[in-house]
């Protein structure tokens, strides 16, 4: 569970990326974060990630408060989130195999473990035939799926992903999109910051809207047309 | 099972360090090749100032003191004389001189003057104390205090200005040295931390990913510290082996050219230089990456 109490970010003293924002997301749902570009979508995630700190308010993650967190337990913390990154921030000269795998060999998994994982991974994120292959090598579609598989490796109860259909063909976006949402039925808290109304309107799921910062919009399936960017 | 954990990691790690300097060949072998260039220079310099050191010493050695003894000083004393200057660290031997031995000294060098001595039938030459020293710096302060012995030194022969021309060039030389090798250390210091400094700096983005996926400190430092290590030891070692093969090489004809200098190519020397030198290369590039990938881990 995730819940937001009157958070604010002030990057400076005029200029805040998040004001006010209260938001609570339960167990093993999916939700779309929308808005405009300059938002706060991608603030919200740091903030959820720990790259930032909220200037004002309460974070709350899987029953931790944020703020309890000391720089030396982030790293044991991010660890127990997936992340996908907006830019997939991939190893490009690293193989698909070593890119998935990463997170395991940071927590110290046996050899038999990550060779386990990783293959059951794969072959859920649809790169089985990928693994031996570069990242450098692969389409922006694969290379999401990589980032994806990446940030399930490690069973974590939350997942981040940051416009993860950006730059995608139609198609790609919508395998990413089932891809994601094959992840949240797995019981996988998962939260995606997109513009991408199409991606929205596939999946028809609970959206919130932010607009200079704050939530102007939550709405469950069936209503949220009304706080869709126009297409 | 956390220890098990941890001896992974490690293997990780230093798995990690040797494949990213593979993948990063270009890089590699650009901050091998400038850390090796940079301690062939630096070593080098050390060996000539060394020469140069051992110049000034050898000169300073050559340097005497006299010292006449009075004609009716008691031996007793001239001995014990003998005894105290020997005893002073800067002093490298003290040669008493007889009256008589004096005077065979004369007859040898200068064999178409010896029948003066006959003619005037008696020796006419003093007792002296022929001093070498070990240290030239010490030379003028002995040679002031035998002075203060009257009953027991006639006189004390220095050659004040040589010795103070030789003083003078021996503090500047050393000085000068000293300077040019903090000075030329610093450069290599500055060159080599810049060298590998660059290369974490176009890793950057492979450090801030590594903290967003829940790296460790360690884990992400741990590659990078290796990694210089290993670079500083391969680029020290290519510059020990360049200067070996060249004291080799070089050092028997320098040696025969300028044999009046005293040009070091023993092995315990050039062995000490390459092991200087391949410590400092491992603790640059060890210390240099820790440092430069402090500052990317704020992530």
């Amino acid at each position: 569970m995730i819940v937001l109490q009157n958070v604010t970010k002030l990057y400076s003293k005029d200029r805040s990326a998040l004001r006010d924002v209260t938001l609570s997301i339960a167990r093993e749902e999916f939700v779309f974060i929308t808005g405009p570009n300059g938002a706060g979508k991608s603030t919200l995630l740091k903030l959820l990630t720990l790259q930032e700190r909220p200037s004002e308010g309460v974070i709350v993650v899987d029953g931790l408060d944020t703020g309890l967190v000391a720089n030396g337990a982030v790293p044991a913390y991010r660890r127990k989130i997936g992340i996908v990154f907006q830019d997939t921030r991939l190893f490009p000269n690293r193989t698909v195999f070593e890119n998935v795998s990463l997170p395991l060999r940071i927590s110290g998994a046996s050899g038999r473990k990550v060779r386990e994982r990783t293959n059951a991974v794969l072959e859920t994120a649809g790169l089985h035939d990928f693994a031996s292959r570069r990242a450098d090598e692969l389409s922006g579609g694969e290379l999401r799926r990589v980032a994806i598989a990446r940030a399930i490796i490690g069973s974590p109860h939350i997942l981040l992903a940051d416009e993860p259909t950006d730059s995608l063909s139609p198609q790609a976006s919508r395998e990413i999109m089932d891809l994601l949402l094959q992840i949240s039925r797995s019981g996988v808290t998962t939260l995606v910051a997109t513009h991408d109304r199409d991606a929205v309107d596939l999946l028809r799921r609970r959206v919130v809207r932010l607009e200079d910062g704050r939530v102007t919009a939550d709405v469950s399936s069936g209503e949220f047309d009304a706080v869709l960017e126009p297409a | 099972m956390a220890t098990m954990a941890r001896l992974r990691t490690i293997r990780y790690i230093i798995g990690a360090a040797f494949g990213s300097m593979w993948r990063n060949l270009i890089t590699t072998i650009a901050a091998i090749t400038t850390i090796s260039i940079m301690l062939i220079v630096f070593s080098t310099f050390l060996a000539v100032n060394d020469t140069l050191d051992r110049m000034i010493d050898a000169l300073g050695r050559r340097t005497n003191l006299v010292a006449y003894i009075q004609d009716d000083a008691p031996p007793s004393q001239v001995t014990a004389l003998v005894q105290a200057i020997s005893s002073r660290p800067d002093v490298a031997e003290v040669v008493f001189v007889s009256r008589d031995q004096a005077a065979a000294k004369f007859r040898n060098t200068l064999s178409e003057l010896a029948e003066i001595l006959d003619i005037i039938e008696t020796n006419p030459f003093p007792a002296s104390l022929e001093v070498r020293m070990s240290d030239p710096e010490g030379l003028l302060p002995l040679a002031d205090e035998l002075r203060l012995q009257p009953v027991l030194v006639e006189q004390v022969l220095v050659r004040a200005d040589v010795v103070g021309r030789l003083l003078r060039v021996s503090r500047l030389a050393r000085l000068g040295g000293g300077i040019l090798i903090i000075s030329l250390g610093a450069v290599t210091l500055f060159v080599i931390f810049n060298t590998i400094r660059l290369a974490v700096f176009s890793r950057r983005e492979e450090i801030e990913i590594m903290k967003l996926i829940g790296a460790t400190d360690w884990f992400v430092r741990g590659p990078f510290v290796i990694e210089g290590a290993v670079i500083g030891f391969i680029g020290a070692g290519l510059s020990s082996i360049a200067v070996i093969v060249g004291f080799a090489r070089v050092g028997p004809t320098l040696e025969s050219l300028v044999s009046f200098l005293p040009i070091q190519t023993q092995a315990g020397f050039v062995t000490n230089l390459a092991l200087f030198t391949l410590f400092v290369g491992v603790l640059i590039g060890s210390v240099g990456s820790y440092f430069s990938v402090r500052r990317y881990l704020e992530t």
